[in-house]
C-alpha cells in the first residue's frame, strides 16, 4: 500500500470521525431543546420529575437557579426511561451472579428467646429520625392512576434480588419492636370493654420464601423469632394472630409478588383464615370469591433495584378476589372529600407499577364499606399500611360495616372513631418492616394515644 | 457546571462549538470562549465570578508592574504584593474555616466556625495565575497587556475548575494564533469521548460500589474484605475521575486549537513512589517543583536542607488538596516514602525486579488513599482496624461476596482502563495497518465508531444517574 493512499484513508476517517461525533452531539442538543419531549412524571419512580425553576434574584445569586436548571435538564431528558433501561441492561455486564443486593444490610439486634415476663409499655421515643435500614416499606398511594405518581412514596429497606424475585431485608431492632408492642398494648388497655384488639404482623417474602441458609448468609434477622418475641411482650388483652406458620405452609403458592414488596391477595387470604379462627368466624373457601387477574405488574423491587432486567423479564400478575356482598366502597381522600370507589378495581389499563392499587383504592386516610346483606350492626376497623389493602376485601362478607384507617394519613383518634361507629373489632395489621420503623411507630402512637 | 452532565454535553458544549466554528477571526473566537467560560463559571455560583475577575486583575496589574520596571527591587515588590494578594484570597476562601477550627480547638475561640463555600476551581486558577506572574518576574515571558486575554487564560472553561494547571507560556502563542486541522480535531473528539466515558461509566460506578461496600454510617460493621475491596474501588475512582477531567480538558483544547500538556501518565504503572508522582497530576507536581522546591534550593544543597525542602513541598501538596488535617497527613505520608526512596530505597529497588517496586508502590498509594478519603480521623482509624478484623468484624460476608461477583468484570475493565493496554493495542493495530489495507480500514472504522459509542453509553449512564426512585419521602 502506498503511503499516499494510507494517508488518504486515515484523513478521510478522521473527518468522518469528527463529523459523526458532532452530528450526534448536535442531534442530542436539538432533540433536548424540543420541550414537549421532556417527560414530566415518572410512573415507575412514582414521582414528579424536576420542574423548570422559576427565576428569583436570591436563587440566581446563590446559584440554586442554575443548579435547578441542571437538574431539570437531566431529570427530564427526552427518552430518559429508555436510556435508563438501556443503562441497567448495560450494568448487568459488570459481573456475574444472579443475586444482587441493593442498599446496605445492617445487622439486627439479637432476638431474645425469653421475654423474662416483660410486657412492653410506651417509652418516650427518641425524636423521629429516618432509620435507613428499617425504613418501612409500603405504599401505592392513591386511587386514581394520575394521583398515583404524584403522591409521595417511602423508601424500601435493602433489597436482595435473586433470580427473578426481590426480597426486602429485615433487621430486628429490640427497642423499636418493643415500642410497637407497647402501642398495641396501650390500645388494648384504652379500648378494654369497648372493643377487642387484634394484632396481625405480616412477615415478608424474605422471612417466608427465602431459604434459611441464604437468609443466614445475608444476615437478615429471623422473622418468626422476631414475631414471637413481639407477641410475647404484648399483654394478654391483645388477641394475637400469628400468621407465620400458615404462610410458611403455603410458601410454594403465589403468596408474595416477586417484583414488589407486598404480599399477594392469596397471601392475605391465608392470614384471613387465621384471623377467622381467632375471631370465631368461619372462613369462606377461596373459590367462594370471583377472581380477577391483572397481569403486567412491575412493582417497587423493580424500581428500587434500578430496573433490574431480570425482574422486567417476568412481571407479576395481580390476582384479585372480589367480596360477594358488594364491591362498593367510599373513601375519604387527604382533603376530606368522599369518593365512591370499588373494593377491587379493574387496573388492567393502569400503569405497570401501580397495579397493587387494585385493592380498596390504594392508600387513603379512611375507607368505609357497607355490606347491604347484613344488618346486625357488626363493625370492624382495620388500622393498616398498604399491606392491609389486600386483606380488607375478605372481611366485607362478615361485617355490616368495615372501616379502614391508614394510620399514616388518618388525622383523628382511634378511640373516638371506635366509640362513634360502635366498632367491636379493632384489627392492627402491619408488615414486619413497619414494626421496626420509628416513623411508623410514631404514626401509630399519634392515632392511638 | 460540570463536564459530566447532560446539560454540558448536550447544550453548553454544542452551542459553544457551534458559535466557535461559525466565527472566523481569532478575536471573535476568543470572545466566544471567554463568554462561554464566564457563563460556565457563573453557573455554579454567579457571585464567585467577581472573585475570579479580582484574582485575574491582581495578577494582570502586578505582572505589568513587574514587566515595566527594570529595577530588581521594584519588580520584587510587585511580586510580593501579587503573592500576598493571591494567597490571602485563597487562604480566606479555602482555609479560613479550617484554620479557625484549629484555633478553636486550642483556645476555644472563635465560637462560630466561619464556613465559606469553596469557590469552585479556586485552587486551580490561583496557581495558574501565580505561575504566570512568577514567569513574568523571571523574564521567561512578557506581561500580557490585554486584561481579557489573562482572564481567558485563567478562566477558560476547559481547565478552569479541575485542571490541568496550564502554564501561560504553553498557551500564550495559541491564545493569539491557533489553527485546527482535521487530525487534531479528530484526536480531540476521541479524547473527550474517552474522558466522558471514564467519568460516567467507570468512575461513577466505582463511587456507587464504594458506597455499597463501605456505608459511612456503619463502617465498623463492614467485613474486612468489603473495606479492602471498597478502597480498591476508590483507588480506581480517584484516578479515573480526575484523569477523565484532564482528558476532557485536553480533548476540548484540541477541538479548539489549544495544546494542554498531559496531566497523567498511567500513574498506577509506576515502579516507585517517586515514579508515581512523576505520573500523577503532573501539572501540580511540576508547579511545586518549579515554584517551591527549586527556589528553596532544590537538590543543590545539603541532605538535611533537601529533606526540609521536600517537607515543605509535601506539606503544601497535602494542604492544596483540601482544608483538612487528613490531606496534610496524606502529603506527609508521601513525604516519608519519598525521603526514604531518596536516601536508599530507590537504590535497593533498582537492584530488584521491577515487579517488586511496582507492588510496593501500589501498596503505599493504596494506603495513601485511605488517608485521603476520610476527613474524619476517627473514621479513618476504624477503617484501618476493620481491614484487619480488629473491629470484631468478620473477614468477609455474603454481601461482600455478592457485590464482588456482581462487579467482577467491571474490576477487570478498570484494571484495563488504568493501564496503557488499549493505547498499546491501538498502536499495534496502526503498525499492522501500515502494511495491510484491510487492517487499516478496520482500525479506521473503530476510530470512527468508538467516540460515538462512548458518547451514547455515557448518555445512558448520565440519564441513569437521574434515576431516583422513591426520592421524596412522605415527611
Amino acid at each position: 500500500m502506498k503511503k499516499r493512499e494510507r494517508r488518504r484513508i486515515i484523513e478521510r476517517a478522521e473527518i468522518i470521525r469528527s463529523a459523526v461525533f458532532f452530528f450526534v452531539l448536535a442531534l442530542g442538543a436539538v432533540i433536548a431543546l424540543i420541550i414537549p419531549l421532556h417527560p414530566t412524571t415518572s410512573e415507575i419512580e412514582k414521582r414528579d420529575l424536576a420542574k423548570f425553576p422559576s427565576f428569583s434574584l436570591t436563587s440566581f445569586l446563590d446559584g440554586t437557579y442554575f443548579k435547578d436548571i441542571d437538574t431539570w435538564y437531566s431529570d427530564t431528558f427526552p427518552f430518559r426511561e429508555s436510556l435508563i433501561s438501556a443503562n441497567s441492561a448495560l450494568q448487568s455486564f459488570n459481573g456475574i451472579g444472579s443475586v444482587q443486593i441493593h442498599g446496605t444490610v445492617k445487622k439486627g439486634d439479637e432476638i431474645p428467646t425469653d421475654n423474662e415476663g416483660k410486657i412492653a409499655t410506651l417509652q418516650e421515643l427518641p425524636s423521629v429520625e429516618e432509620s435507613s435500614s428499617a425504613e418501612a416499606t409500603t405504599t401505592t398511594p392513591s386511587s386514581s392512576e394520575e394521583e398515583n405518581v404524584n403522591l409521595p412514596t417511602q423508601k424500601l429497606g435493602p433489597v436482595f434480588v435473586a433470580g427473578n424475585a426481590g426480597y426486602e431485608l429485615y433487621s430486628f431492632g429490640k427497642e423499636m419492636s418493643e415500642q410497637y408492642a407497647a402501642v398495641i398494648n396501650y390500645a388494648a388497655d384504652e379500648l378494654d370493654g369497648i372493643a377487642d384488639v387484634y394484632d396481625i404482623i405480616i412477615p415478608n417474602s424474605t422471612g417466608v420464601v427465602l431459604p434459611e441458609n441464604i437468609r443466614k448468609d445475608i444476615g437478615t434477622s429471623d422473622q418468626k423469632e422476631a414475631m414471637s418475641y413481639i407477641f410475647s411482650v404484648m399483654s394478654s388483652k391483645v388477641k394475637k394472630v400469628n400468621i407465620y406458620d400458615v404462610l410458611k405452609e403455603h410458601k410454594n403458592e403465589y403468596i408474595y409478588f416477586r417484583t414488589d414488596h407486598h404480599w399477594t391477595q392469596l397471601g392475605a387470604y391465608y392470614a384471613y383464615t387465621e384471623y377467622c379462627k381467632a375471631r370465631g368466624l368461619t372462613a369462606k373457601p377461596i373459590d367462594f370469591y370471583e377472581k380477577q387477574e391483572y397481569p403486567g405488574f412491575l412493582g417497587s423491587f423493580y424500581a428500587d433495584s434500578g430496573k433490574a432486567p431480570e425482574l422486567a423479564a417476568t412481571p407479576d400478575t395481580v390476582e384479585a378476589y372480589c367480596p360477594k356482598a358488594t364491591n362498593d366502597m367510599v373513601y375519604v381522600d387527604k382533603n376530606g372529600n368522599e369518593v365512591k370507589w370499588n373494593i377491587v378495581s379493574d387496573v388492567s389499563g393502569w400503569g405497570t407499577s401501580t397495579k397493587y392499587s387494585a385493592f380498596i383504592g390504594g392508600d387513603n386516610p379512611l375507607v368505609k364499606i357497607k355490606n347491604p346483606e347484613l344488618s346486625d350492626g357488626s363493625a370492624c376497623v382495620v388500622i393498616k399500611e398498604s399491606y392491609g389493602n389486600a386483606f380488607v376485601p375478605f372481611l366485607v362478607d362478615h361485617y355490616e360495616n368495615v372501616y379502614v384507617l391508614d394510620y399514616r394519613y388518618y388525622k383523628g383518634k382511634l378511640k373516638d372513631f371506635v366509640t362513634e361507629n360502635k366498632v367491636k373489632d379493632v384489627i392492627y395489621i402491619n408488615n414486619i418492616m413497619a414494626t421496626g420503623t420509628s416513623l411508623r411507630i410514631n404514626d401509630l402512637i399519634r392515632i392511638t394515644k | 457546571m460540570v463536564f459530566s452532565s447532560l446539560l454540558f454535553v448536550y447544550l453548553f458544549l454544542p452551542c459553544c462549538l457551534f458559535f466557535y466554528f461559525l466565527s472566523r477571526s481569532i478575536r471573535a473566537r476568543n470572545v466566544i470562549l471567554l463568554v462561554f467560560s464566564l457563563v460556565f463559571y457563573a453557573w455554579t455560583n454567579p457571585k464567585y465570578i467577581l472573585l475570579l475577575v479580582a484574582m485575574v486583575f491582581i495578577n494582570w496589574v502586578c505582572a505589568i508592574g513587574i514587566d515595566s520596571n527594570g529595577r530588581k527591587r521594584v519588580r520584587k515588590r510587585w511580586l510580593v504584593i501579587d503573592l500576598i494578594g493571591c494567597l490571602t484570597i485563597l487562604g480566606i476562601f479555602k482555609y479560613l474555616g479550617f484554620a479557625s477550627s484549629i484555633l478553636r480547638s486550642f483556645t476555644g475561640f472563635p465560637k462560630e466556625i466561619i464556613d465559606i463555600a469553596l469557590p469552585i476551581g479556586i485552587s486551580f486558577y490561583t496557581f495558574q495565575l501565580i505561575s504566570y506572574t512568577i514567569d513574568v518576574y523571571r523574564d521567561e515571558i512578557p506581561a500580557e497587556r490585554n486584561f481579557f486575554i489573562v482572564l481567558l487564560y485563567a478562566g477558560l472553561f476547559h481547565q478552569c475548575i479541575a485542571g490541568p494547571i496550564v502554564r501561560y507560556q504553553d498557551v500564550a502563542d495559541e491564545i493569539e494564533y491557533r489553527t485546527i486541522d482535521s487530525d487534531e480535531l479528530a484526536r480531540g473528539v476521541t479524547r473527550f469521548a474517552v474522558g466522558l466515558a471514564k467519568k460516567t461509566l467507570l468512575a461513577n460506578t466505582c463511587a456507587k460500589v464504594f458506597d455499597q461496600l463501605v456505608p459511612l454510617d456503619s463502617v465498623s460493621q463492614c467485613s474486612a474484605l468489603a473495606l479492602w475491596l471498597g478502597m480498591l474501588f476508590f483507588m480506581f475512582q480517584i484516578y479515573l475521575d480526575f484523569s477523565a477531567y484532564s482528558d476532557m480538558a485536553i480533548g476540548m483544547g484540541l477541538m479548539t486549537g489549544f495544546h494542554f500538556r498531559e496531566n497523567f501518565n498511567y500513574p498506577y504503572t509506576g515502579n516507585s513512589v517517586t515514579d508515581f508522582w512523576r505520573r500523577w497530576h503532573i501539572s501540580l507536581s511540576t508547579f511545586f517543583r518549579d515554584y517551591v522546591y527549586i527556589p528553596l534550593g532544590g537538590n543543590r544543597c545539603s541532605k538535611g536542607r533537601q529533606i526540609f525542602n521536600l517537607f515543605i513541598v509535601w506539606f503544601l501538596t497535602g494542604m492544596w488538596h483540601g482544608a483538612s488535617t487528613n490531606y496534610i497527613m496524606w502529603g506527609l505520608f508521601f513525604f516519608v516514602f519519598l525521603v526514604l526512596e531518596k536516601l536508599f530505597l530507590l537504590d535497593v529497588l533498582s537492584g530488584l525486579p521491577k515487579l517488586f517496586g511496582h507492588i510496593y508502590m501500589l501498596i503505599v498509594v493504596f494506603f495513601g488513599w485511605i488517608i485521603f478519603k476520610f476527613e474524619d480521623i476517627g473514621l479513618m482509624g476504624t477503617v484501618f482496624k476493620g481491614m484487619f478484623c480488629a473491629n470484631g468484624n468478620s473477614f468477609t460476608s455474603y454481601e461482600t461476596g455478592t457485590i464482588f461477583m456482581n462487579y467482577i468484570f467491571f474490576i477487570v475493565l478498570c484494571i484495563v482502563a488504568v493501564t496503557p493496554f488499549i493505547k498499546e493495542l491501538g498502536r499495534l493495530l496502526n503498525k499492522i495497518g501500515s502494511k495491510y489495507k484491510g487492517m487499516l480500514i478496520f482500525k479506521s472504522a473503530i476510530d470512527v465508531v468508538a467516540p460515538v459509542v462512548l458518547l451514547i453509553l455515557s448518555t445512558m449512564a448520565l440519564a441513569g444517574n437521574s434515576y431516583n426512585p422513591f426520592l421524596y419521602f412522605q415527611f
